[in-house]
Parts: structure tokens; C-alpha cells; sequence
């Protein structure tokens, strides 16, 4: 194992960092995010240009051959910034998706436009009974001589407004919670009998609610009930980059809080010369470096271990992550006093990242109970 | 940064499990679940080592240790964990040797670490005082120079296993009238010395570790001081700085994982195993997530170069703070999980949950407290 960036990876931190620098910074973000159209301000043709769309697609596809780490380097850089655009929704979860999804003529028509930032995707996959987990599947799928037809409502499509199509889940066969016949579509945003609704997180970024009458869709996963593993594999990359995400949050975070500590000053000192508020802040960077060890943890396992055992680690860091998150940037506005409370200070939009995260992908108590699922069948096998 | 095992290091896993499962006795293994293993059984292990090579993991080659990597330490602690080995005598290994090894004469040298090496001869630290603890620099126990002796007379406390030990490394003040750092030395003394004595701490887990040690004219021949008079402050500065991926206890941490596993499966309530009640398996669930960031945690901190110190000296005070906090709310589990039997005193069991429960107390206080780890922190870090 190597815990430093080699000279690509710190390239390619470096060149996003470039760019929150010269085009992305507080200010503009708030602008970007208050004006409603994040597509443009998100500048999709720089992160096609420096390579970042296609960093970690196979180099067989066009890519540049990068794995999770390269996704999590982007995006912890990202999320120092609070990046407000749809780089999770479209470059990482759509994506990695669509190359996990099976369908190798689809996969090939599609992946150059991806990685060139003519076309974007967004996948449309949770539902309101389904809070995240991606098993849980009541939008039907109902064969339609060549092509199927999807019939539901998909909630919080991530990057979902202005793309060009969404990949769909839906169940061809089985019972809502049932892990076999759930397939992968491809629906053009423009299909009839397909509505949506912008919604606005609290984050300021921008999802998508979508409702399905009947609408046309080309199945792409192997066939129309054999789609989740590639949904499931799409969705642990999109985690870890979550992950990463957060950790760049609380980073910029704790920075942020002890530039205020050092120049705020209460009684004629800077309050960072009380005690009390030095043990918070060891105690914030503290969490901190154990959720960034849990990344690295989460990374080593997506890499090294089987599908199981990765998936539980991951269940773990998404908990761990998102807990700590919520902790040290909640502990930022605390810090700050009164002012963090305010609109126009930015801890307190780290927090609210750091709060719509956990909804994101399943909920910390929905993972909790997962990695115990998985201990009770572990022990339960060893110990019959 | 990637993530792949590094085949050398699971090659050395192999040897020194091998190792272990070829001349471990039986009748040493698992003897205690806490630091304390009995003198005898310390003394034979460290034999075997000796025999093997291995009787120093953590010093250099030229001094009779293994040479090995940190990396390759942790591995060794681990398996070493794992086999359930007793302890070796860790004032001896990691805090006295590395000051021999750096500061003693060859004739000091000669005297005392082939003793060490050979397990003949073990050691305790006096270095806390009744007015110095936090504040070591405080210490008053002096050391008056006569002739070809040092005198020293005064007290240590909080001595563990001064009882067990053959002879004592002290902090003495020789020189009253320098600045408190200024005037401090190093002695080794025997503690057969006439005018030593010691008297036992009952602690509150029921056993007696933690000594007084009363120094009454206590003549020490002037050729056990290590390194000039008057610079004990920087030996101690040089010892107390070297092991900053140790502070966790991650070994311990594992037994616990361990004995957690254990009691789910062994004990029930009502005819269900305690791991198919859902509150038991989300609990030891979230311990082992927390755990295995620890563990990464370590091994970041492992990884870290010497040019890299400021921020090695701050992940070491960091693991400190979560592993010793981690190691209390375990061991307040454990004794949670035997039900009724979690409040009957039973001082005479060999796996006594409760007094390793008890004992746990201590890990935040000892080896610098978790207030001074954080005020550390809040200085490396921050510069508050």
C-alpha cells in the first residue's frame, strides 16, 4: 500500500484544485447555486478537458484506465469546495453504472460522449418505499415487442436536469424487495410519458424527481431482470466517492473554523487561546483522519476483496463518514458562534452537505444495520 | 496512492505465524486478555524469541534486534495478538532499549541488553512522581553525586510492575537550581539496592500492577547515569517520541473484537444467542467498522517518514485519543454483555472481563492523558 498521491494522481488533484482556485470559488458557488442553473457554472467542458470525465473509465473504453482512487482524488478535492454540479450524479455514479451494466454495444456508443462532455446520463434508481437501496424496486419494466416499457416514479435523480438520457431501474419480474429481476434502461430524457420535477436540496444542488407513464426504454443490462449486480457495483463506486467527498468537506472545514479561531477575539484574545475550544478542535481533526483512514479502508477493500466483503466495508465507511461529517462540520458552526447560523458564512453549508450525504445512497442507520446483517450471518455460519 | 497488499509483507505474515503455531507452548497461549502476562511466562517467551532471532523486534540489527519495518512490527504484534503469545516486557523493548541503543557506553551497553535480549532481567519506569504527572519536569526525587555514587532519595508513584522488577530506569534531579527541564538525569538502578522500597497500589480493577517506590540514601554507583549529567530531559523527550503507531493498543483492540465475538455466540437471553438479538449485532458491528479505521489509521502512521514528524508526533497523540477511547467503550460492552454475571466481583478468574473493564480507566490517563493528547494535537495541528 502507498498513502501518497503518485505524480499522475497529484497532477490530477492539483489541476482540480487549479480550477476551484481561478473558477470555483465561495462566491461564485453561492451565485452558481442561487441562479438555478448549475449546468453552466459547473463548467462540464473544463472537467472533460483536463481529463477528469474520463479518469477513472477503463483504458480499453477510452478512458484513462484510473480505478476508484482516481475518482476519490477528484472528488475529495471537489468537496473541499462543496462542488455544486453534477459530477457525482453523471461522472461517477451514471457512468460507472453504464460500464458495469453489461451491454457492451450501448457501453461503447456511449462512453466516448460521456468522456468528452458532449452527453451526459443521470441514473434514476431510488424511489420513495426504497430510500436508497437498490434492490427495492416497484417501477415496473413490461415487455413491449422489440422494447420495454417503464411504468413508476424514481425520487432524488442526482445531476437528473438537462441530460440527454437517465438509466432506469425496473422490475421486470418479482416482488418489490426481491433481489432478482430488476434490469437497467436507458431512457431519452425527452421520451413521452416521461415527466419530471426539479427538486433543490438543501445543499443548493439540484435532483430530479421522475415520473414514468408507459415510456419507451432500451434495456441495457444483459438481459431485463439481471441488472442490479451492475447497479450495485455502480453504486459502491459513486460511495467511496461520496466518502472521499465528505472527508474534503471536513478538511476545509476544520481550516475554515481555525482561521476563525486564530483572528476572532472575545475578552481582547483570539479565542483559539481557550482551552475548551482547542480539545474541540483535536477532537474534530481527530475524527477526521479516522473517517479519511475508513476512505482508505473502503478503497482497499472495493480493491482487494470479494463483492460481500467489500460491500460491507463500504457499509461501514458509509456510516463512519457521513457520521463524522455531520459531527466536525456541526461542530464548525458551533465554533463560529452566531455567525456561523448565517447564510452567507460557509460553514454552515458544509454541514448541510454533510447532512443531504447521508440520505444519499442509503441512510447511516440503513448501512448500520447491513454490516450487522452481515456480522449475524458470519458468526452465524461459523457458530451454527 | 494504491491499495494493493504488498506480497512481502504477507510472506513475513506467513513466517511468523508458522513460526508461532511451531513453538508457541500451549501452556503459554492466552493466558491473559489484558497487558499483564505473568513473569514466568514473559521470561520463557522471551527465550523462544531469543532463541529464534527475534528477541527485539523494535531495535536494530547492529543491537541485536530484527531490523524489521514498522510495517513488519505490526504484522509480528498482530499474530503475536492473534496466537494469544504473553506480552514481552515492553519498558524493557521499546522504551529503555531504544535509549541504550542510542545513548549508553559499550560498557552500559554490555551490562544491560544482553539481560534484556535474553528475557533474564526485566525493567520498570520511574519516571511519574506524586507532584509530576503531567507535569513531568516537576519531579523532585533528587540525586546527590558522592564520590564515585550518585544518592538518591525521594519517590516515585504510579510504578507498574515495580514489584515484579529487577531493576528501575529513573528521572532524577540532579541540579536544584536549574530551570525544571535543566536539571534532570537518567540513572538505572537495582532494585535490590539497599534503601528501596516498594509498596503496592490496590487499583480499582481488583489487582495489584501499580506500585509506590520510596528511595531512602539509595547509593548508585555514578556509572549506571546514561549520557551526560543533566540531560535526562532530552533522553526522555527522544523515548517518549518514538512510537507514534503504537499508542492505540491496535493488538488489544483486537482481542476485544475477539472476546466480543466469543460471548455473542456463547451466551443467550430467553434461549436466543446474544448475536441474534438486532441491539447486540449493531453494536459489535459498529465497534469492528470503527476498529478496522483504526487499524488503517495505524498503518497510515506506520507509513509516515521522518520528514514527516510534526504530523507523525500528531497521528500518534490522534490514535491515542480514539484507540484508548475505542478500548473503554469495548471493554464497558463486554462486561455488559455477561448480563447479571457483569456485576459479581470474581478477582480469581483468569478471563476477568470486568477488571480489564476497570483497569481500561487507566489508558487515558497514563502514557500522556487524553487532555494533554489534545492540547498536542491542537498545537501541531493549529498552532493554538
Amino acid at each position: 500500500m502507498d498513502f501518497t498521491l503518485n505524480t499522475e494522481q497529484q497532477l490530477l488533484s492539483d489541476s482540480v484544485a487549479r480550477f476551484i482556485q481561478t473558477e470555483y470559488d465561495f462566491e461564485t458557488r453561492a451565485k452558481s447555486v442561487g441562479s438555478g442553473d448549475q449546468r453552466r457554472a459547473s463548467r462540464w467542458d473544463t472537467f472533460a478537458a483536463n481529463g477528469w470525465l474520463a479518469a477513472a473509465v477503463p483504458g480499453d473504453l477510452g478512458g484513462w484506465g484510473g480505478t476508484a482512487v482516481e475518482t476519490a482524488v477528484i472528488s475529495q478535492q471537489l468537496g473541499r469546495a462543496l462542488f455544486a454540479g453534477p459530477w457525482l450524479g453523471s461522472a461517477v455514479l451514471a457512468t460507472q453504472v453504464l460500464i458495469a451494466s453489461g451491454n457492451q454495444a450501448l457501453i461503447r456508443e456511449w462512453l466516448p460522449l460521456l468522456c468528452d462532455g458532449s452527453r451526459r446520463l443521470a441514473l434514476a434508481y431510488s424511489e420513495q418505499g426504497a430510500r436508497g437501496i437498490a434492490h427495492i424496486v416497484e417501477t415496473r419494466a413490461t415487455k413491449d415487442g422489440a422494447t420495454h416499457r417503464i411504468s413508476g416514479r424514481k425520487t432524488l435523480v442526482l445531476g437528473g436536469l438537462g441530460v440527454d438520457a437517465f438509466i432506469v431501474s425496473a422490475r421486470s419480474d418479482g416482488a418489490i424487495n426481491d433481489r432478482n429481476g430488476v434490469g437497467l434502461f436507458l431512457v431519452a430524457a425527452d421520451a413521452a410519458g416521461l415527466s419530471m420535477t426539479a427538486t433543490k436540496l438543501h445543499d443548493g444542488t439540484e435532483a430530479a424527481d421522475l415520473a414514468f407513464e408507459e415510456v419507451p426504454a432500451t434495456v441495457i443490462s444483459s438481459n431485463a431482470a439481471d441488472g442490479l449486480d451492475g447497479l450495485e457495483y455502480g453504486l459502491s463506486h459513486a460511495m467511496l466517492a461520496l466518502c472521499a467527498e465528505l472527508v474534503g468537506c471536513m478538511e476545509r472545514s476544520i481550516e475554515i473554523t481555525a482561521e476563525y479561531l486564530r483572528t476572532r477575539k472575545q475578552f481582547g484574545v483570539p479565542i483559539g487561546s481557550f482551552q475548551s475550544l482547542q480539545h474541540r478542535m483535536a477532537d474534530m481533526v481527530a475524527e477526521m483522519e479516522l473517517a479519511r483512514s475508513m476512505l482508505f479502508a473502503a478503497l482497499a477493500s472495493f480493491e482487494n476483496d470479494d463483492v460481500a466483503t467489500h460491500r460491507r466495508v463500504l457499509d461501514g465507511a458509509k456510516t463512519l463518514i457521513t457520521t463524522a461529517a455531520r459531527n466536525v462540520c456541526g461542530q464548525g458552526i458551533q465554533l463560529h458562534g452566531g455567525i456561523g447560523m448565517t447564510e452567507e458564512c460557509a460553514i454552515g453549508h458544509y454541514f448541510k452537505r454533510a447532512v443531504v450525504a447521508d440520505a444519499l445512497f442509503g441512510s447511516s442507520s440503513l448501512h448500520e444495520a447491513a454490516c450487522a446483517a452481515a456480522l449475524q450471518d458470519e458468526l452465524r455460519a461459523v457458530h451454527a | 496512492m494504491e491499495f494493493r497488499p504488498d506480497p512481502e509483507l504477507e510472506a513475513f505474515r506467513q513466517t511468523v505465524r508458522t513460526f508461532l503455531r511451531e513453538k508457541l507452548p500451549v501452556d503459554l497461549a492466552h493466558l491473559s486478555i489484558g497487558m499483564f502476562s505473568p513473569r514466568e511466562a514473559m521470561s520463557r517467551w522471551q527465550a523462544i524469541l531469543h532463541g529464534q532471532g527475534w528477541a527485539a523486534p523494535s531495535w536494530p540489527v547492529d543491537r541485536g534486534g530484527t531490523g524489521w519495518s514498522v510495517e513488519q512490527r505490526l504484522i509480528f504484534d498482530d499474530e503475536c495478538s492473534a496466537a494469544g503469545t504473553p506480552t514481552q516486557d515492553t519498558f524493557a523493548q521499546k522504551l529503555l532499549g531504544p535509549v541504550l541503543n542510542h545513548f549508553a557506553t559499550p560498557e552500559q551497553w554490555q551490562e544491560h541488553a544482553p539481560p534484556i535480549l535474553k528475557g533474564e532481567r526485566k525493567w520498570c519506569q520511574g519516571f511519574s512522581e506524586p507532584g509530576a504527572g503531567s507535569d513531568l519536569a516537576s519531579l523532585r526525587t533528587k540525586a546527590e553525586r558522592r564520590g564515585d555514587h550518585y544518592v538518591v532519595n525521594g519517590q516515585k508513584i504510579w510504578t507498574t510492575n515495580a514489584h515484579r522488577a529487577d531493576w528501575i530506569f529513573l528521572l532524577v534531579r540532579t541540579d536544584p537550581e536549574a530551570r525544571k527541564q535543566a536539571g534532570i538525569s537518567f540513572l538505572l538502578v537495582d532494585m535490590k539496592t539497599p534503601g528501596i522500597t516498594v509498596r503496592p497500589i490496590w487499583g480499582i480493577d481488583g489487582h495489584h500492577h501499580l506500585n509506590e517506590v520510596f528511595f531512602d540514601e539509595v547509593e548508585v554507583p555514578a556509572a549506571n547515569l546514561i549520557g551526560a549529567e543533566n540531560m535526562g530531559w532530552s533522553i526522555t523527550k527522544f523515548l517518549l517520541n518514538n512510537e507514534h503507531a503504537y499508542t492505540a493498543d491496535l493488538p488489544l483492540l483486537k482481542r476485544y473484537r475477539g472476546e466480543m465475538r466469543r460471548l455473542a455466540v456463547t451466551q443467550s437471553v430467553g434461549g436466543t444467542r446474544l448475536i441474534d438479538r438486532p441491539e447486540v449485532a449493531h453494536r459489535i458491528a459498529l465497534f469492528e467498522t470503527e476498529l478496522r479505521a483504526v487499524e488503517m489509521m495505524v498503518q497510515r502512521t506506520a507509513a509516515l517518514h521522518g520528514d514527516q514528524g510534526h504530523f507523525a508526533h500528531a497521528m500518534g497523540s490522534m490514535l491515542k485519543l480514539r484507540g484508548t477511547d475505542l478500548q473503554q467503550r469495548m471493554s464497558v460492552f463486554m462486561v455488559e454483555l455477561l448480563g447479571d454475571s457483569g456485576a459479581v466481583a470474581d478477582t480469581q478468574s483468569t478471563n476477568d472481563l470486568a477488571a480489564e473493564m476497570f483497569f481500561r480507566r487507566a489508558s487515558t490517563i497514563y502514557g500522556g492523558s487524553s487532555e494533554v493528547q489534545r492540547g498536542i494535537v491542537a498545537k501541531l495541528m493549529f498552532g493554538l
